[in-house]
């Protein structure tokens, strides 16, 4: 009877528990890593800040840097040419010798000068000092000499000029007359903007150039086309700012910075494309950091709530079945206790025929010893029959407690439900009559026999029943009603006029340790309940405060089958 | 695990109505004594005079033997009342073996008891203390040869009292009964702080104080 | 001394009648009753002693021992009861039985108690 009940607890509870535990620990799991997800996010954000302001700032750095060494490298060429074309006597303008001597000096002095000519106002150079033989050459019709004519100095795109080489030319003006003028002119190799360009360091990836504000390449580009090509990138750039300036630039789908700056008294904008993306390098190490450091953070988190949660329901789980086992052996004691007080109860009946037999003997005796025997004769034999229907009155009531051992350890059995419902009656008939209750009975006649455990029907029935004599008053009424309500089911009505249930309390009747007694346990009507429906059956219970109370139980005919079902 | 104990209060029962059904034949054949001797005479006879007073004497003494069998099944009945309460040592076992009396005799072994009156009220409970002496008198019963004995005796010791149940003589080989097992007992038991141990010819049940 | 004037209150009717004749044949008053309506007749005419089975089954029996204890407290109450019925016992000795039986009884136990009962009863008044 234990075990099967044991089974379906343990089987029951495990899948509950498990599930129990399973739901605890992922929502435990999950909201622990919340905020440590939350707090990575947020560094890794403000890391990742951090290391692309610092990555501008140093872009933007090194771009002044450049952009500087530039400035100053045309700026003190051309202070020097105008220094000479303006300080020097004029012969050493026409003198091919002095020419040659000023040109010697001044190629000392400066780097990357190439060759060295003088223009006069038609645009014809009259002088020139150079690897080329470009005396005489005429630049009347040549863009910047065109220029020249609004200027004073002018630093002009790289061109090929007649040389067919890369360069550029710094060209200084002196008035000589209202009319006339002269020009001196250096061409410097393209060569030399490239080495000042490399003094910025990039990566291979990286690209640095200088365009005109025609977006022509004035010097090689990694990326982008050699000298004198159009840029090959479409990028707008703004004119004439003295701000380096940094954009993000997608290029092929890849985050690259492309930063910009023009140069000063030159048409060229200084251009810088990184796309070697030195910022990631902290990020990526901070990730990995970060990932390890997560992963140990998430597994600790996991060991420590599913232990901690493990032990919890395991405790939980314990306690539970510990109940459980309480109640189960609440249940049995219950039983024990009924059995015992039933037995107690039907026992003690026999005393009362036994102390007629005694009386009857000791008046025999009594009649033997005060009276007349020989007259007693018929009061004799009185007697003796009223002996011999007290010891038929004893059998009947051994008779009884004998069926009842019989029945105590079997489980369902065929029988009258109306005739059970009169046994248990029969159990309690003492309390009914000390207290003048009126029992009235509905009984269907024709209700078949019922297979069920007769034992546990009969301990709820009493069970009932007696909470319905607790109940009323003083010569109060119970009715009990049995019916047919289907071909398998048969409904047992208990109903008192006692005081009623409130419905507050009605509602609880049933859970355990529920008690409105102050003897009880509390335990009657939870095991009830139990019972009938580990019987197949249902109990329910109405009630009106001041009218009664009615308790109905529903049996099925068929415990047996209904089971298999 | 409620089955084991259930079956140990319906042999109970059961003999106790046996027994009480013997003392009602016997009560029955005084009084049928007595009617034979009134019957068919118009008056009684004077020499048949001690016979009915002896009838009637039995019948008194038969109804105050059942009066006090009762009794003991009374205060066996309602040790079932509560898993917990105080009780005499000497007087459970005292009606264990009266509502046993029964069982052993049909064995042809005789019970004998000695729980000295000194021993503390037990805070337990009786009804499984009652189980658990039965088992040992049960097994030992189930398997006994007539002429022999089986003895409780009991001592008090550090805390504890130490029930010892003991089989005296030879066991039979024919046995046709299911002993149950010592660890269903155990299991039973497990509900109280009572211990039980076997070995062969002696159970021993240690209660706490 | 004058026997004393006893009513006996039990419901078995079988057990009365061979109780009142018992306590007859010893010189005793005796009359017995299986009903309360019946006793309050009785005990208007105020017995000495009387014998009150404690389970009665229209009333508790505890309650008619109160009722007559209220009617005539002279009056003494034994209470008759099954084997251990202690509770009852106890709570009728509290309001005010003189003693109590236990059924079978044995008469000269019976006798003796109704006689002490009437003494307690005579130096009451």
């Amino acid at each position: 009877m234990f075990n099967p009940l044991k089974q379906v607890l343990s089987k029951l509870t495990e899948e509950r528990y498990f599930n129990l535990k399973f739901r605890l620990i992922l929502l435990n799991t999950f909201f622990a890593i919340i905020p440590l997800g939350i707090v990575i996010t947020i560094t890794y954000l403000w890391i990742y800040q951090i290391v692309h302001d610092d990555f501008r700032n140093n872009l933007k750095w090194q771009m002044e840097e450049t952009r500087h060494s530039i400035e100053f490298f045309i700026s003190e060429r051309i202070s020097a040419l105008r220094f000479v074309s303006s300080s020097y006597p004029e012969e050493y303008f026409t003198d091919e010798k002095k020419f040659h001597r000023l040109f010697s000096d001044f190629k000392r002095e400066f780097e990357g000068i190439v060759d060295i000519g003088v223009i006069n106002s038609k645009g014809i150079q009259t002088l020139y000092i150079g690897p080329y033989q470009l005396t005489g050459r005429d630049y009347s019709q040549a863009e910047w000499f065109k220029d020249m004519a609004m200027r004073t100095v002018y630093v002009t795109d790289v061109f090929l000029g007649y040389r067919k080489i890369p360069h550029f030319s710094i060209v200084i003006k002196k008035e000589l007359s209202s009319k006339d003028f002269r020009l001196l002119r250096v061409s410097i190799n393209m060569d030399i903007l490239q080495k000042l360009l490399s003094n910025l360091e990039i990566e291979s990836q990286d690209d640095i150039f200088l365009v005109n504000r025609d977006k022509i390449l004035q010097t090689n580009s990694k990326l982008f086309g050699n000298a004198l090509e159009p840029l090959k990138l479409k990028v707008t750039i703004e004119d004439d700012t003295n701000h380096i300036k940094i954009y993000e630039y997608d290029i092929d789908r890849k985050q690259a910075y492309l930063a910009y700056g023009t140069i000063k008294n030159t048409p060229w904008i200084l251009v810088a494309l990184i796309r070697s993306e030195p910022y990631e390098k902290i990020p990526s190490f901070f990730t990995r950091e970060v990932t390890m450091i997560s992963i140990f953070s998430i597994a600790l988190i996991f060991f420590v709530i599913t232990t901690s949660i493990n032990t919890l329901v395991n405790r939980v789980q314990k306690a539970d079945y510990e109940r459980e086992i309480a109640i189960a052996n609440a249940e049995h004691a219950d039983k024990l206790a009924s059995i015992g007080r039933l037995a107690a109860g039907v026992a003690h009946e026999i005393n009362n025929p036994l102390a007629i037999i005694n009386e009857k003997a000791g008046l025999m005796k009594d009649l033997i010893e005060y009276g007349d025997i020989t007259q007693n004769k018929e009061k004799f034999l009185q007697l003796i029959g009223s002996i011999q229907d007290s010891v038929v009155r004893c059998r009947t009531i051994t008779h009884r407690l004998l069926s009842f051992s019989r029945k105590i350890d079997k489980t369902t059995e065929q029988f009258q439900l109306n005739e059970a419902i009169q046994e248990v009656i029969g159990f309690i008939v003492k309390e009914i009559e000390a207290k003048s209750i009126n029992v009235t009975y509905d009984f269907q006649d024709n209700l078949p026999k019922i297979t069920t455990d007769k034992g546990q029907l009969q301990q709820v029935l009493l069970n009932i029943i007696n909470n319905a004599v607790d109940a009323v008053d003083m010569g109060g009424k119970i009715e009990i009603k049995t019916e047919l309500i289907d071909n398998n089911r048969i409904r047992i009505l208990i109903k008192d006029n006692g005081p009623g249930i409130p419905k507050e309390r009605l509602k609880h009747i049933f859970e355990p340790f529920y008690t409105t007694k102050k003897k009880g346990t509390g335990l009657g009507l939870y095991i009830s309940y139990g019972i009938i429906k580990k019987l197949g059956g249902d109990i329910k219970v109405s009630s009106e405060v001041d009218k009664g109370t009615t308790f109905s139980i529903e049996m099925p005919i068929n415990f047996e089958t209904e089971r298999s079902k | 695990m409620i089955d084991k104990p259930l079956v140990f209060v319906g042999k109970i029962i059961a003999d106790f109505t046996h027994e009480i059904n013997n003392h009602l034949a016997l009560i029955k054949e005084s009084a049928g004594l007595i009617s034979d001797i009134c019957k068919g005479k118009k008056s009684i006879d004077k020499k048949e005079m001690p016979y009915v007073v002896e009838s009637l004497e039995a019948i008194e003494n038969q109804i105050q033997k059942s009066v006090n069998f009762i009794g003991y099944f009374n205060r066996f009945a309602h040790r079932m009342d509560n898993l917990k309460s105080s009780f005499k040592l000497s007087s459970t076992v005292e009606e264990l073996f009266e509502l046993l009396k029964r069982y052993s005799s049909r064995k042809k072994v005789s019970l004998k008891y000695d729980i000295p009156e000194s021993l503390p009220d037990l805070e337990n409970s009786p009804f499984l203390l009652e189980f658990a002496i039965f088992y040992a008198i049960d097994s030992f019963l189930k398997k006994s040869k007539p002429d022999t004995n089986i003895t409780v005796t009991a001592k008090g010791e550090n805390g504890f009292v130490k029930l010892t149940v003991k089989y005296e003589g030879d066991f039979t080989e024919s046995i046709n009964q299911e002993i149950w097992q010592i660890s269903t007992i155990q299991e039973i038991l497990s509900l109280t702080n009572i211990k039980i141990t076997s070995n062969d010819k002696v159970v021993n049940i240690e209660i706490p104080v | 001394m004058k026997k004393a004037k006893v009513l006996i209150i039990d419901d078995e009717q079988e057990l009365v009648t061979a109780l009142t004749e018992r306590l007859n044949l010893r010189g005793y008053d005796a009359s017995g009753v299986v009903s309360l309506s019946e006793a309050i007749n009785f005990i208007k005419q105020i017995p000495d002693v009387i014998i009150l089975d404690i389970g009665l089954q229209d009333t508790d029996g505890l309650e008619v021992l109160k009722r007559i204890k209220e009617i005539n407290p002279s009056i003494q109450v034994i209470m008759l009861s099954g084997y251990g019925d202690t509770e009852r016992i106890n709570k009728s000795l509290q309001s005010g039985a003189f003693d109590y039986l236990i059924k079978p009884v044995d008469i000269e136990d019976l006798v003796s108690k109704i006689d002490s009962a009437k003494l307690k009863k005579e130096e009451s008044i």
